[in-house]
C-alpha cells in the first residue's frame, strides 16, 4: 500500500515537471515599433531608427528641387548600388534600404530601377523570352531606363568595452551619386550609440 | 565624260566613308573626353562583377574586443580543452589504453583490446580501466 503511494505521487510529480518544462517558453507578438533590448547587439529598432531617418530626409534634401528643375521636371531614376558593412556585426541593410525605396515609389517623385541580381534575372527573363514568347509579347533588350543616381551606403561601428561595461556606436551612412558626373548630391546618416552592461 | 563619271564615284565614296564612319564614331559631346571609348570598354567588360553586389550589403565585419565576450570565449576553450585532456576522454594522449596511435600497456595491443569489451569494462570511460 505503501509502495503504490509512492509510485503514484511519482508518477504525479514527473507529470508535473513535464508539463511545466513543456510550458517554459513563452511567445508573445509584439508591435514591430516596440524598442526592445535584450543583448545589446543590432536589432529590429536600430533598422527601424535608420529608417525613418534616411526616407525623412533623402526626400527632403535639395538634390530632388535641383534635378527636377534641371531636367525640366523630369523624374530622378535612381538604382540601389551595395552596402558596405564595415562594423563588428552580421547587418543586413535590405532591412531599411527597403523602407527608402519604398518611400520612393510611395512618395511618386522618384523612379527606381533595379539592379544586382535582380536585375540579371529580369535580363535572363528577358533572354528566354526571345527564344519562347510569342513576338508580340516578347520583350524587347536595350530599352531598360538608365539610372541618373546610384544610392551606395556603408555601416560602421566603434566599440569601447572594459570589463562588463560597453558603449557600442554604429554610424550607417547612404549617399546619393550622380551617375553621369560622379557628384554626390545627397549623404544621409544615422548615429546611434548603446551603453551596455552585462 | 570619265572625268566626270570620276569625280561623282568620289564623291559618292567620300559621302559613304563619312556617313559610315560617323555612324561608328559618334561626334563628341560638349566637353567630353575624347578618350572615352577607352573606359568604355574596359568597364564593359568589368560590369558584370562589378555590378554583382548592387542591392546587397557586403559584409566586411571585423571582429571587437569585448572584455566580457573574450573571458567566456577564454572559459569555453579552457572547459574544451580540460575535457580533451581529461581522463574522461578516450583519447587523451596520457591514455595508453586508447591511445590513437596503438601503443598499449594493458590487456589488449589495440585500441580495441579485448580489456575493453572484457572483465572490468564497467565504467570504461571512467578511470579505474585507464592504465
Amino acid at each position: 500500500m505503501q509502495f503504490k503511494k509512492i509510485i503514484a505521487i511519482a508518477a504525479i510529480a514527473v507529470s508535473g515537471m513535464m508539463i511545466i518544462s513543456s510550458c517554459s517558453r513563452q511567445v508573445t507578438r509584439v508591435n514591430t515599433d516596440e524598442s526592445i533590448d535584450i543583448s545589446g547587439n543590432w536589432n529590429n529598432t536600430d533598422s527601424r531608427l535608420v529608417a525613418q531617418e534616411m526616407t525623412q530626409t533623402i526626400l527632403a534634401g535639395k538634390w530632388l528641387p535641383n534635378h527636377l528643375e534641371g531636367k525640366q521636371g523630369k523624374k530622378p531614376v535612381v538604382v540601389v548600388g551595395a552596402v558596405n558593412n564595415k562594423s563588428h556585426e552580421h547587418i543586413d541593410a535590405e532591412t531599411f534600404v527597403k523602407d527608402v525605396e519604398q518611400s520612393f515609389i510611395q512618395s511618386d517623385r522618384v523612379r527606381l530601377v533595379q539592379g544586382g541580381k535582380k536585375r540579371e534575372e529580369l535580363r535572363a527573363e528577358k533572354a528566354d523570352q526571345q527564344d519562347n514568347s510569342s513576338v508580340s509579347t516578347m520583350k524587347k533588350f536595350g530599352l531598360e531606363n538608365g539610372a541618373d543616381y546610384i544610392l551606395q551606403g556603408s555601416i560602421n561601428s566603434i566599440v569601447d568595452s572594459h570589463k562588463r561595461k560597453k558603449v557600442v556606436y554604429y554610424q550607417v551612412n547612404l549617399e546619393l551619386t550622380n551617375i553621369q558626373t560622379n557628384e554626390v548630391v545627397w549623404i544621409g546618416d544615422k548615429k546611434i550609440a548603446k551603453y551596455v552592461k552585462n | 565624260m570619265k572625268r566626270n563619271l570620276i569625280i561623282v564615284a568620289s564623291c559618292i565614296a567620300g559621302l559613304v566613308y563619312s556617313t559610315v564612319g560617323y555612324a561608328q564614331n559618334p561626334g563628341l559631346a560638349e566637353d567630353q573626353n575624347p578618350r572615352y571609348q577607352e573606359s568604355r570598354v574596359k568597364y564593359i567588360e568589368l560590369a558584370d562583377s562589378l555590378n554583382r553586389n548592387q542591392g546587397s550589403t557586403v559584409q566586411n565585419t571585423y571582429k571587437a574586443y569585448d572584455w566580457y565576450t573574450a573571458r567566456e570565449e577564454r572559459r569555453a576553450l579552457r572547459r574544451q580543452r580540460n575535457y580533451e585532456n581529461s581522463w574522461y576522454n578516450p583519447y587523451y594522449y596520457g591514455n595508453s589504453y586508447y591511445s590513437p596511435i596503438g601503443l598499449s600497456l594493458g590487456f589488449g595491443y589495440s585500441n580495441y583490446g579485448y580489456g575493453n569489451y572484457g572483465y572490468g569494462n564497467w565504467g570504461h570511460h571512467g578511470r579505474w580501466n585507464r592504465w
